[in-house]
């Protein structure tokens, strides 16, 4: 057990820095294996000495939100693809420490069929990444579920990376084969929600405000 | 960032105040409630006194990904999937936080439309949890048709170690999902442990303590 008084006094006394010196007396705080947080890039060396690897980086809570005025149309930070789809009253995108949840309603141009919108032909729209707070590597693919207006047709999409963008494209649609209701034009509301799961080393240090660091030694 | 000489000066401002006792001091640094991470399961009491408690634990980032469909902790269910000699088959597993996030691409072998079609299998040991559930599950989609639903039956209703992706039901949209027609198929889940014991402390690089006396 350490003797805090004894340590506080020695560390004042020699007017420096811990471990500028000796690993002693960080080894006493912040034994090799501890984790301190930070709330930028810097390495906690440059204050206590010793070596300290970033592990992982989480990012500060943000969203764009709109009820009435879409996030995408506002902010920029989603575009939607105007060839197929039409923006509706609903675009949500907010950014929690460790995902991204993205919440997007839309109408439909084309008809919802699985002649029309397949294998990736049809894209919904695409993230600013930068805006998001990622890079333009290390996309993470993931598959979501579309609901269309009535629950009579379902699709299915893909959220990935596309050369340097971001796509969220319609993988297929599936339907009851006897529905007429969602052919081109109709303005359809679509709905879609999903999650993204950037790798820590992604997340644009601006966009962070806990960085953990761990003392390797 | 902690000023840490600033911090030292207060600490010893007030030693008229508070005594000279080491718990005086630890109770000013770091009172009861506080939080202290670690990097591994060591207990902060051993060098700073006072009583912690393990409260939270998350999981050191992996991203693994398959090559030719091969990788550790995934096994393919060779009756219903295709080898990758005839078709890619993919798989990409990003370990974080408290949760696996699986990604899966491969090809029909058999026709689709069964029921419980089984595609493959995720032992979730061989990434650091000892057993998991899954959620998050955005179904089974094969090239114009999908599958709403998996199961996760090894066993049924319980954390299991053996995750198994299986279509429990497809709504079809085409005809074409006969044997070897090498349909694209995919998905994406995710695997949560049922409690912190589940996640492995070789695979964890943040540990929270919270002291509590």
């Amino acid at each position: 057990m350490i003797n805090l008084k004894q340590l506080l006094l020695k560390l004042l006394q020699r007017n420096q820095k811990i471990g500028e010196s000796s690993n002693s007396y960080l080894n006493q705080i912040y034994p090799i294996n501890s984790v301190v947080i930070t709330n930028n890039n810097n390495n906690p060396s440059t204050i206590y000495g010793g070596t300290w690897t970033l592990i992982h980086k989480d990012f500060s809570i943000t969203s764009w939100e709109d009820g009435t005025s879409p996030a995408s149309q506002t902010d920029t930070v989603f575009t939607f693809n105007s060839t197929y789809w039409t923006p509706a009253n609903y675009c949500a995108i907010i950014r929690c420490p460790n995902f991204i949840m993205v919440r997007l309603q839309c109408q439909n141009k084309l008809a919802l069929s699985n002649t029309n919108m397949k294998d990736n032909t049809v894209q919904i729209g695409s993230f600013n990444l930068s805006r998001l707070g990622i890079t333009e590597d290390g996309g993470f693919s993931q598959m979501f579920v579309i609901g269309a207006d009535g629950l009579n047709m379902t699709g299915m999409g893909r959220f990935r990376k596309n050369g340097n963008t971001w796509d969220v494209c319609v993988d297929d649609w599936v339907g009851n084969g006897t529905v007429t209701a969602y052919t081109s034009g109709t303005g359809s509301n679509c709905y879609l929600t999903f999650y993204i799961y950037p790798r820590f080393e992604y997340k644009l240090d601006s966009a962070c405000d806990k960085f953990y660091w761990k003392r390797t030694a | 960032m902690i000023n840490l000489k600033k911090l030292l000066l207060k600490l010893l401002q007030k030693e008229t105040i508070i005594g000279e006792s080491n718990e005086s001091y630890l109770n000013l640094m770091y009172p009861i409630g506080s939080e202290f991470i670690t990097a591994t399961n060591m207990n902060p009491g051993t060098w700073l006194g006072g009583t912690w408690t393990l409260v939270d634990k998350q999981f050191s980032q992996l991203y693994a990904a398959s090559n030719e469909g091969v990788l550790t902790g995934i096994t393919w269910d060779s009756t219903n999937v295709q080898p990758h000699a005839t078709n890619a088959r993919n798989i990409t597993v990003l370990r974080t936080g408290h949760t696996l996030k699986v990604y899966a691409v491969w090809y029909n072998k058999v026709a689709i439309g069964e029921d419980d079609f089984h595609c493959f299998d995720l032992d979730t040991t061989a990434f650091g949890m000892s057993s998991g559930r899954i959620c998050g599950q955005q179904g089974i989609e094969a090239d114009g048709l999908a599958a709403i639903g998996m199961s996760h039956d090894t066993p049924a209703y319980s954390p299991s170690a053996t995750i198994s992706c299986t279509a429990e039901d497809w709504v079809t949209y085409g005809t074409s999902y006969s044997a070897n027609t090498g349909s694209g198929m995919i998905t994406s889940f995710e695997v949560v442990p049922g409690s912190l014991s589940a996640m492995n402390d070789s695979a964890c690089d943040r540990f929270y303590w919270k002291r509590t006396a």
